[in-house]
């Protein structure tokens, strides 16, 4: 018995001496996780820090795999960061929750673009918008060349000449690539096609679907009526392909490092191309990523400040320079540091009207139906106009029921 | 005196169970309570509100729940699909394995490799191997067959992962059927011998009958496994393509974690559990049954 004495004091003196530690600390500290090593993070931290001496900031950096899941359950148990990276898919559940909270952007409102996807609909600002991705065309210069194309398709039916072109060249080879599968992949290659063609998801008050109007159908149907000459595949499937020259064609992102992955492939970059029609023009997919100030915080306004330090100066850009940021003066100097960067050219180009779904909260759902109406179609179950006309049914179902929640 | 020499007993005995007890209770008893109260409950974790008493709401909303349905029968295919044939493999190996064969050690090694992989090791592989330019399509081309993107495919796509399921899977049955094969007593045999039975006969009525409780363990568990996919879907597909390979357990993943309807994705669980509970509670009185000629 008096040996579990001791024990049970031994644990207590265990515990109680980290408790006593945090007692004695008088800084005021400030948490801050992102997906990005500290080393890119700390000269903004440096900044902070040297703006406040009696701040003390923990960084953490989230991984890509479980990231999410963490800052969820921080939330869930009350012990969420003061600022956190947050994705664009992300930022509508978070704002209708009440999870981050609103920022005064009245005096540097013109000194970033972006604001739209961290607008929420009671037109407050939740976020500063950090840096953004984007999706080019990467085309194979090689296999371009053998298919006797030097420049870069302009309107939908060059690149289907394009893509039937290289297609054209040998059993081994894929003109374009239609990338599906995943919770995103599926919807975000294909609606800068729709978008481009002057179609949208929602309408403008958020209570009606509109992926049955004749512009969302001509889209899907235009993108089915690749799929002859393309290979179709989940995104790694198709970034292998392009890798190895068996596909001449891949819509994508500063994700296909090329430099790292096939650092041999000779390859020239472009805008997607527009539809055929005059008047229309090549609408991108804008991932963004924002910094943003979560409603747990207890000293909002320094960690307000903090996250407006990290969303500029290039911390990310720095490194991966085709995710822009979105601070305009720092896109200015990435320019000016890069001026012959063609790639990056083309990426600012896809990016000045590129666009995100319009921040639903019930964007979730909505992108579930939108995947499968896209899936279905490219995987030849169904026409287009049909799968959409079901996907409107859904979409409409989902809105009202959300509407219905809101007492609307 | 006695008393208290039996109260310090219960007390070691209490003691030395503890570090299983408390982390049990906390990890194991108290979330599966509280995600009861939950199925009750309408909860976003995100909203930092308590979670809100809706009473029988969730359960019935899972009835007209058409990806629910979708679900289920996606799981019961899977279910149905793999543990027969897992089974029958892993007893035809380990007959196979209990003989006196040359590199006897090697084999029973090689055939438990993969049950002691990372199923996220071996569903990466597998992405790769299924993939249009993978070693699946590849193989098939040597035969003139035309591949395809199996996990792309409506059709295709949740048997693949099947196939990848059961390759990983049996060679873990087959252990547990080694043992079992183990302790069925060797002059059963002898006298079977002297009796006349053929090899046959004597598989069919002395090994399958007295392997009955390993059939029973292995058919249980590898129930409850089956029903509880989810790594495999997770790598391999997201639930796709147009939701041909979303399991009950995706589904409740994908509900809790990624739309935030905490409450909807427990009561999905405690439907999930009942579900296995009946299948268990069946397939014990179903091979039980005429247990004891055979005591």
């Amino acid at each position: 018995m008096k040996k579990l004495l001791a024990l049970t004091v031994v644990v207590a003196l265990f515990v109680s001496i980290p408790l006593v530690g945090v007692m004695g600390a008088s800084k005021t500290k400030l948490s801050v996780w992102t997906f990005w090593k500290q080393s890119w993070i700390q000269p903004a931290l440096d900044k902070f820090m040297a703006a406040h001496p009696d701040v003390e900031i923990e960084y953490q950096q989230l991984s890509w795999s479980n990231g999410f899941d963490k800052i969820v359950t921080a939330i869930a148990a009350g012990k969420a960061p003061d600022v956190m990276e947050l994705g664009s898919t992300w930022m509508a559940q978070f704002i209708e929750n009440k999870t981050i909270v609103p920022i005064d952007i009245s005096a540097i409102k013109d000194d970033y673009s972006g604001w739209e996807g961290a607008t929420g609909p009671d037109k407050n600002v939740y976020g500063f918008p950090w840096f953004g991705a984007t999706n080019v065309l990467y085309i194979n210069a090689d296999l371009a060349k053998q298919a006797g194309i030097d420049k870069c398709p302009a309107t939908w039916s060059e690149l289907k000449a394009a893509s039937e072109a290289i297609d054209a060249l040998g059993p081994g080879v894929r003109g374009y690539s239609i990338k599906i599968g995943g919770r995103y992949t599926t919807w975000q290659k294909f609606m800068p096609f729709a978008w481009s063609n002057g179609a949208r998801v929602l309408n403008d008050d958020w209570t009606e679907s509109l992926v049955a109007s004749d512009r969302f159908v001509e889209a899907l149907e235009y993108y089915d009526s690749l799929k002859k000459s393309s290979l179709v595949g989940t995104q790694e499937e198709i970034r292998q392909a392009f890798y190895l020259g068996r596909v001449g064609i891949i819509f994508d992102g500063p994700g296909l490092n090329l430099k790292e992955n096939a650092p041999e492939l000779d390859y020239f970059v472009c805008l997607l191309p527009k539809p055929d029609r005059p008047g229309t023009k090549s609408v991108g997919f804008a991932g963004a990523d924002y910094i943003v100030v979560t409603s747990q915080s207890k000293q909002k306004a320094l960690a307000t400040e903090l996250a407006e330090d990290i969303s500029q100066g290039n911390l990310i850009s720095n490194h991966i320079r085709t995710l822009l940021p979105f601070y305009k003066p720092d896109l200015k100097a990435l320019m000016a540091k890069y001026p012959n960067d063609p790639e990056l050219k083309v990426y600012v180009e896809q990016m000045k009207n590129a666009t995100s779904p319009a921040p639903h909260p019930r964007w979730v759902d909505l992108q579930e139906v939108l995947t499968e109406a896209i899936e279905s179609t490219i995987l030849g179950r169904g026409t287009a106009k049909d799968n959409l006309a079901k996907a409107k049914k859904e979409m409409d179902s989902i809105i009202a029921e959300y509407l219905k929640e809101q007492g609307k | 005196m006695m008393k208290s020499a039996g109260l310090r007993q219960r007390l070691s005995i209490l003691f030395f169970l503890s570090p299983w007890l408390v982390s049990f209770a906390i990890f194991t008893l108290y979330p599966i309570t509280y995600s009861f109260y939950l199925s009750f409950t309408k909860y976003n974790p995100i909203s930092g509100q308590a979670p809100r008493f809706i009473g029988l709401q969730n359960y019935l909303a899972i009835f007209s729940d058409d990806r629910f349905w979708l679900a289920l029968k996606n799981t019961l295919f899977f279910v149905v699909g793999t543990i027969p044939v897992t089974t029958t493999i892993a007893v035809v190996l380990a007959v196979f394995l209990n003989e006196k064969i040359k590199f006897r050690s090697f084999f029973r090694a090689a055939y438990f490799m993969p049950a002691v992989t990372s199923i996220v090791v071996i569903a990466t592989i597998f992405i790769y191997i299924y993939s249009p330019f993978g070693v699946l399509n590849s193989l098939l081309s040597l035969f003139g067959i035309q591949g395809r993107n199996w996990l792309l495919d409506f059709h295709f796509a949740l048997p693949a992962i099947m196939a990848m399921d059961i390759w990983e899977s049996f060679g873990y049955y087959t252990i547990l059927f080694l043992a079992g094969l183990q302790s069925i007593p060797e002059e059963l045999y002898e006298a079977a011998n002297i009796d006349g039975a053929t090899g046959i006969q004597q598989f069919f009525r002395i090994t399958i009958p007295l392997l009955r409780p390993t059939f029973i363990f292995v058919l249980v568990i590898n129930t409850i496994r089956s029903f509880q996919v989810f790594s495999e879907i997770f790598v391999m597909t997201q639930g796709g393509p147009i939701g041909a390979t979303t399991t009950l357990v995706y589904y409740l993943y994908n509900m809790g974690f990624q739309k935030f309807r905490m409450g909807y994705a427990s009561a999905l669980a405690y439907v999930l559990f009942a579900i296995i509970l009946i299948f268990s509670l069946l397939q014990m009185k179903v091979l039980r049954y005429g247990e004891r000629i055979y005591d």
